[in-house]
């Protein structure tokens, strides 16, 4: 290969730095972050987050900067700052950036608390590939998304992930910069399925740290990771995606490990909530943020909306934010009629 | 919407190049060789490139030698060439020696040249030409065609000559920015992609086009039409080409869309039906066939390969969204529609209007019976659907100015993916489709029979859709409270969406609600044998054939209307 090429990442949280350094290895790295605290940081220490951060990796707090220097370039902020970053990437964008988010929340027009099923238009639900294509020129649009823990790949432990987009190009392009020994890129056309997949797995996850909080064991997870699989099967096709996104990578193998993991965030504010402490002290004592409690809500305007089959998310939406303690809620789900096994497969 | 908007009066407009012999196409004419040879080749080195190496290409030619011979057993037409089960009994034989001469390097046939005399017959096939001096013929001689058949009522030739006649003009309305149409014509090359309804679809396109000063363009007509002497004089003369449905085949497609792609490259507006064959059901095309659709995309690539940007020719997509009162062939489409949904999956592609006299006769009772019907022009917009501006200029949704360029651009040079471009061929249908609804025209033939329909769908809401159409006609009534009723509410719907630019109205939709009634009903009526709805002397409406009410309640299909009858 001849010189290396520039790539550029979106946020400098605990999964961009992650990131970062993977593409670090194949590519010169410029990071994005917005705090200027942060890039000091990262510039005095090469260190972010429990990250040692590559030497290849340059930081910037400049937007137009990326846009000049980066064709190649991956966000990775959280849902709720997404869309007030990329109005303000969007001037510098052009139709030759390709861009692959990492991004795994869903962005509402609406408030989420006040919002009613009936007045609900699923329109106002957006995915953040719908939001790059809606807020800039950038057509050439994917997600990354998989069994992907930032601590674990700090460790440079092996791993795999999925790229997905209607473009076989950005999944190569993605493909190439990414792909290393110890970690392998798949490829998906249903960038939609994709993304739904690793949104919805949040809220399994909080249910899954629930379970352990509970003193539950593993016939329990497997139950719930099986289940949970299928739930979001039925809530994907009702979106319009499709249902083999969610038997790959970014499915069922972001489930196990994020529902077998305490270090996934979304497992372990459930694991708390399980052991007695109250959802507000939880969220209040994060430093990041977890996805699993707004795709909790979204997910239920949704389904309330749709009306796809998901007891499990309608149980915990009564868990978290309805007073409902866990034992009944768990007896209610064991009541729910059961279908034939791996019945979502025939949707 | 600020624009000029041009008077009947000013109809026709001046052409944008005087001289016909410097159109476009007329130019691809006078280089007919070095053009035909240019599409040969491109089509073989593709096909070679694409088997490179492997088996593939003589399979390949084993499956277009299949499917010739089917089609020549199961589908012949008058259009055929004489000589054609000879040319592909030769391309068996050689095709068999082939395998015998098999690993010598002194074969005296290759698969290449086997592919490249198909390549070459079928090219001949398609190609079309352009003969100003016919032009000027037919320029001079339809005018006159069109304004007697337009104005007459069957047996009233003489009305004809009454000075009060309605003009054309006034009889079919065109509306949309005309003056940006033209300014984009003489800049880069323009596709019209139009909707279709009726084989009148065609003839008022290329009228329409005329009028607005445009210089003809090429389109591809079935090839079923050839065989009509009069027929085919005029647009093998005009810059048709031939398209032959049957042949479905991987080498002939191929051909054929290298052959349109070519002709865009050498600046030749092109009229594309993006649908493939008229709507079956009566609604506005949804889904769109993507293969011409596609070859716009990949000449504006290749104009972008063969000049730095500021010289790159564009190419420029304009919807035209045409509206009939009411459609010649309704009931036979419809018929096919439910034969097609109802699984019946095959239809016949036949060769109606097989003589002169029957397309005239068609033309005649279109044109005499036809009280208004509409053509409008949707926002010109370049191959991504991003709207462009007079000068050229592409602006996407949020108005950044954009350069179409760097769409084909990765990591800063302009590359070949066919992936790529056939992703932006479905964003460009998409944006197509959307103006089709935004730009349609609704009229009160449409308006009457959507309301008229979905009462009477609701009445019997508890049968679906095959088995109401089968309920004998008579049985069914609709109440004038009801339908008036449902007329004003739609139409209130309707006046709200028009405001938000979501679609256009006719001016006779402002009429009261029992006028837009009786206007609709009569338009509708004026050819129907048995009337899709009528008023009894009883005070109630009934229909004659629900299946056509049916069809024409789909125009308005697509727009949510339903809950507001």
């Amino acid at each position: 290969m001849s010189e290396k090429r520039t790539i550029g990442v979106i946020g400098a949280g605990s999964f961009g730095s992650a990131i970062a350094n993977l593409l670090a290895e194949n590519n010169k790295v410029l990071l994005y972050e917005r705090s200027d605290a942060v890039r000091e940081t990262i510039l005095r220490d090469r260190k972010n987050r429990n990250h040692v951060m590559h030497e290849d990796i340059e930081v910037t707090g400049s937007l137009e900067e990326v846009a000049a220097r980066c064709y190649l370039i991956f966000p990775a902020v959280p849902s709720q700052y997404f869309k007030g970053m990329i109005i303000d990437f969007s001037p510098y964008l052009r139709p030759d950036h390709i861009m692959i988010h990492a991004t795994k929340g869903f962005h509402c027009e609406f408030d989420i608390d006040t919002m009613k099923p009936e007045d609900l238009k699923l329109k106002q639900i957006k995915t953040m590939s719908e939001l790059i294509r809606e807020e800039t020129c950038v057509v050439r649009v994917g997600c990354l998304a998989g069994p992907n823990l930032a601590a674990e790949l700090a460790e440079h432990q092996p791993a795999a992930t999925v790229i997905a987009s209607r473009f076989d190009e950005v999944i190569h392009e993605g493909q190439h910069a990414l792909r290393s020994d110890r970690f392998q890129v798949y490829g998906n056309r249903d960038l939609l399925g994709i993304e739904l997949a690793g949104v919805l797995k949040n809220y399994v996850a909080l249910a899954s740290g629930a379970l352990s909080g509970l003193g539950y064991g593993e016939n329990a997870r497997a139950l719930l990771i099986t289940r949970g699989m299928g739930e979001m099967i039925y809530i994907g096709k009702s979106l319009g995606a499709d249902k083999r996104s969610f038997l790959g990578m970014a499915g069922i193998g972001d489930l196990i490990a994020t529902c077998s993991s305490p270090k996934s965030r979304n497992y372990s504010v459930g694991y708390r909530v399980a052991k007695g402490e109250k959802l507000e002290d939880v969220l209040a004592s994060m430093t990041e943020v977890a996805e699993g409690i707004r795709t909790l809500k979204i997910g239920k305007l949704i389904v309330d909306h749709t009306h796809a089959n998901a007891p499990l998310l309608q149980m915990l939406n009564k868990v978290f934010f309805e007073g409902m303690d866990f034992d009944r809620a768990i007896k209610m789900l064991m009541r729910v009629h059961v279908a034939a096994d791996a019945e979502y497969l025939d949707l | 919407m600020s624009y000029r908007v041009f008077t009947p009066q000013d109809y026709p407009l001046p052409y944008i190049i005087e001289d016909t012999t410097q159109w476009p196409i007329a130019r691809l004419t006078t280089d007919s060789e070095a053009f035909t040879a240019a599409v040969q080749q491109s089509v073989l080195d593709k096909l070679v490139a694409r088997y490179h190496g492997s088996e593939g290409l003589k399979h390949e030619l084993e499956r277009v030698l299949y499917q010739e011979r089917i089609r020549l057993t199961q589908t012949p037409w008058k259009a055929d060439p004489k000589d054609e089960r000879q040319f592909w009994n030769n391309i068996k034989s050689r095709i068999v020696k082939l395998d015998a001469n098999a690993g010598q390097p002194d074969a005296m046939t290759t698969e290449e040249d086997i592919l490249r005399e198909i390549v070459h017959r079928y090219t001949h096939e398609i190609v079309g030409q352009f003969n100003p001096a016919a032009f000027k013929f037919a320029r001079g001689i339809l005018p006159i065609f069109f304004g007697r058949v337009l104005n007459a009522a069957p047996g009233k030739w003489f009305k004809t000559l009454s000075a009060n006649a309605k003009t054309i003009h006034e009889k079919i309305p065109i509306t949309g920015d005309i003056e940006h149409i033209r300014s984009l014509a003489r800049k880069g090359t323009v596709i019209v992609v139009p909707t279709h309804f009726s084989n009148m679809d065609s003839i008022m396109v290329g009228w329409v086009l005329n009028e607005i000063g445009l210089p003809a363009f090429t389109y591809g007509a079935g090839l079923n039409l050839f065989s009509i002497k009069l027929l085919s004089y005029f647009m093998s003369n005009l810059g048709a080409y031939k398209v032959d449905r049957r042949k479905k085949n991987g080498v002939y497609l191929e051909t054929l869309k290298t052959y349109s792609r070519e002709a865009i490259e050498r600046g030749a507006h092109s009229i594309f039906f993006p649908g493939g064959t008229r709507s079956r059901s009566g609604s506005l095309e949804k889904r769109l066939k993507l293969g011409l659709l596609g070859t716009a995309v990949e000449a504006q690539k290749n104009n972008f390969k063969k000049f730095p940007d500021d010289l790159a020719p564009r190419v420029y997509v304009v919807p035209l969204i045409i509206n009939y009162h009411f459609v010649l062939e309704a009931e036979s489409l419809i018929n096919d529609y439910l034969k097609e949904t109802g699984k019946e999956k095959f239809i016949r592609e036949n060769d109606d209007y097989s003589t002169s006299f029957a397309m005239v006769k068609f033309i005649f009772k279109f044109l005499s019976a036809s009280s208004s019907l509409a053509m409008s022009f949707g926002t010109p917009m370049d191959v991504l659907g991003n709207n462009v501006d007079e000068n050229g200029d592409s602006y996407n949704h949020l108005s950044q100015k954009i350069s179409v360029r760097n769409y084909f651009m990765n990591h800063g040079e302009l590359t070949d993916n066919q992936q790529r471009e056939e992703e932006y061929t479905k964003m460009l249908g998409e944006k197509i489709v959307a103006q089709y609804f935004k730009h349609n025209v609704v009229l009160t033939s449409h308006l009457v029979c959507f309301c008229a329909f979905e009462l009477i769908r609701k009445k019997y809401n508890y049968v679906d859709i095959f088995t109401l159409l089968r309920t004998p006609a008579e049985d069914i009534r609709i109440e004038e409270k009801d339908l008036i009723a449902a007329i004003g509410r739609v139409k209130d719907q309707l006046k709200e969406m028009n405001k938000n630019n979501e679609v256009l109205l006719s001016l006779e939709l402002r009429f009261t609600d029992e006028k837009v009634i009786e206007h609709g009903m009569n338009n509708i009526n004026l050819y129907h044998s048995r009337s899709p709805l009528l008023r009894a002397s009883d005070g109630y409406y009934y229909t004659e054939d629900l299946k056509l009410l049916y069809y024409y309640h789909n125009r308005l299909d697509g727009y949510k209307l339903e809950k507001y009858v």
